[in-house]
């Protein structure tokens, strides 16, 4: 299955330019949080709010809302401040520590990219001052937490744009300029997504579904369970070919196909001459 | 080659930290706290991450040296591990290290000196005796020595210590750093070797069978130890063929009489690892057929385990005695 694009962002001036980008409209059964898709279904945006609270709960909601797999790839793209870095500069993070606990997240970076890396510390309040070497924004660890559930750690990043410095206050950043920092930076976040779309396909993972022939035999859980092993290693010794059909044809339990099935796994040749 | 690396706070200033981290002047370079805050984390692929693995240079606390597991070691008494590095350059498709570690990245322990210490302390409790100490279990020695420098700081210390015997175990064909050394004594340079056809299926990125004999034949010229380690020894339908061919070639290259020892063991997995590595590989025929789980460990099924383990032992016995071959039991296999 090929992978899926979630993309959450705090603010709806942050969401601008991504929905036009990637073609996104609203998907008008989500009441709690402003979610987008494209018509193709692999790309998906959430509007989450300000906080760590929001941003949870935001990758929450599109995961239930996407039925997103273990194999998707997770981007939040925002602003964020830093004290060196230049305004409209673009960022990846390589670590995010939630300025409360202590807790960082080291996403591995498994792509060569032409953007700067950089820490990220988040807050719960806008402050004045800046962390040293690091920069500071209110979601992202918030974001690394419970995406990181959904999908594997290789696949969750965070892209960030910056906004403010010592030099230009907080105070002054306005949603049109957020907008136009977010469009600048667009064909390197597309950059990123693609690549991680392609490292996740490198994932290999197999999605049991009950071959037709033995579609016609009660299966208790462990069963199931058992013949979807037993499937898993026919597969890997079979390299592709299907299942012989007819040596299940006089099967009358799943007990019985069970045990033919064990035998043609135990048929096959192992050789790597 | 590796892009990322992390540092660990306590380590920043180390002298060895700088010497590696000039080497890899493009890297990001990432601090952290401990480097189990990253390598422990969950939700971690390794088989992904094991195409681009960083490198995490960190300090090792508490205990170095620890003893082997039981069956451990090439006839000595005491045996005792030690872990510099924690994973391995190669991609061999049997590595325990895959189902025990959540991360594929290189973990590089930068304070050597704790393990020499380490190594000093455990011979103080065994004077007099000759005791082990098996490197590569959590790695392999060698593959990474242009980057640690570790085994020729080590061989400077264990040419000090010549009751502490030093089991160096690899795939690796940098050798450059024991061929411009004067041979030890203490010393033995383990090759883990497989034939060339199940090489070139399982053990990825590892150098070609041709060439690690070329770099045994060549320390073995120039007076070094070598070890032969047979472990994993794969099912294959047409073993027999395989394995007796690949014992002909490696002792046509080979002086068998001046061979160290020998040690042989059947592919093996504790289940957790085995299951972990299913999923991970879910198209590996290795890990697909012919098995069996026995008392938490997944091994060939029925007589197939001791077939081909009684098969290879008497070839390998035709041409080294017995006493110099070791047999691998069920808990003791080793990353390299």
């Amino acid at each position: 299955m090929q992978a899926r694009t979630l993309i959450v962002v705090a603010l709806p001036a942050e969401a601008r330019a991504l929905i036009d980008y990637y073609r996104l409209r609203r998907v008008v059964q989500s009441h709690a949080f402003a979610v987008y898709q494209n018509n193709a279904e692999d790309t998906w945006l959430a509007v989450s709010g300000i906080g760590k609270v929001s941003m949870a709960a935001a990758c929450a909601h599109l995961h239930h809302c996407s039925g997103a797999n273990a194999n998707d790839v997770w981007l939040n793209i925002g602003i964020a401040g830093h004290a060196e870095y230049s305004v409209g500069d673009v960022l990846l993070v390589h670590s995010a520590t939630d300025a409360n606990t202590g807790r960082t997240h080291y996403p591995p970076i498994l792509f060569k990219t032409g953007v700067a890396s950089c820490g990220i510390v988040t807050v719960d309040k806008v402050r004045d001052d800046y962390p040293t070497n690091a920069a500071v924004d209110m979601e992202a660890s918030a974001f690394f937490t419970i995406a990181s559930r959904y999908s594997t750690a290789e696949l969750v990043h965070s892209i960030k744009v910056i906004s403010d410095n010592e030099q230009h206050p907080f105070a002054a950043v306005t949603r049109e300029k957020t907008q136009e920092w977010i469009a600048q930076v667009l064909p390197k976040i597309d950059e990123l997504n693609t690549r991680l779309r392609e490292i996740a396909q490198q994932n290999e993972r197999i999605e049991f579904a009950m071959p037709d022939c033995l579609s016609h035999l009660r299966f208790s859980f462990s069963q199931t369970q058992q013949c979807e092993a037993l499937l898993r290693r026919w597969h890997a010794l079979s390299e592709g070919s299907t299942l012989p059909a007819a040596e299940f044809a006089s099967a009358r339990s799943a007990k019985q196909a069970l045990t033919t099935l064990q035998q043609l796994i135990d048929d096959r040749a192992v050789t790597y001459s | 080659m590796i892009d990322t690396l992390y540092i660990e706070d306590s380590v920043r200033e180390h002298p060895r930290t700088r010497e590696i981290t000039a080497r890899f002047k493009h890297a990001r370079i990432i601090e952290c706290q401990r480097y189990q805050e990253l390598f422990n984390a969950r939700a971690q692929n390794f088989r992904l991450q094991k195409t681009k693995p960083a490198l995490i240079l960190a300090e090792k606390h508490g205990n170095t040296v620890l003893p082997t597991p039981d069956g451990y070691g090439v006839g000595s008494e005491l045996n005792y591990y030690f872990s510099h590095m924690l994973n391995c350059v190669y991609d061999c498709r049997y590595c325990f290290l895959q189902g025990m570690y959540q991360s594929a990245h290189y973990v590089l322990f930068v304070n050597f000196e704790s393990f020499f210490e380490g190594i000093e302390n455990t011979l103080a409790h065994h004077p007099q005796k000759d005791v082990w100490f098996f490197s590569g279990y959590d790695c392999d020695s060698l593959a990474l020595e242009p980057v640690t420098r570790f085994v020729d700081e080590s061989l400077q210390f264990f040419q000090q210590h010549p009751k502490a015997q030093l089991e160096l175990r690899t795939k690796s064909t940098q050798v450059r750093c024991l061929l411009k050394s004067k041979p030890l004594d203490n010393c033995v340079v383990a090759f883990s070797l497989s034939p060339d056809e199940i090489a070139r299926a399982l053990e990825h990125r590892a150098p070609p069978l041709v060439k690690r004999l070329d770099a045994m034949r060549q320390l073995q010229r120039a007076g070094w130890k070598i070890g032969l380690r047979f472990d994993p020894l794969i099912y294959d339908d047409n073993y027999r063929t395989l394995y007796a061919d690949f014992f002909e070639q490696v002792f046509d290259k080979l002086d068998a009489g001046a061979v160290h020892s020998i040690t042989l063991g059947t592919f093996r997995l504790p289940t957790k690892f085995f299951r972990k590595l299913e999923t991970l590989y879910p198209k590996e025929k290795l890990l697909a057929a012919r098995l069996a789980e026995k008392d938490g460990q997944v091994t060939y099924s029925g007589t197939l385990e001791t077939d081909l383990l009684s098969y290879c032992h008497d070839h390998v016995s035709q041409r080294v005695p017995p006493s110099k071959i070791f047999t691998m039991g069920e808990t003791d296999s080793a990353a390299a």
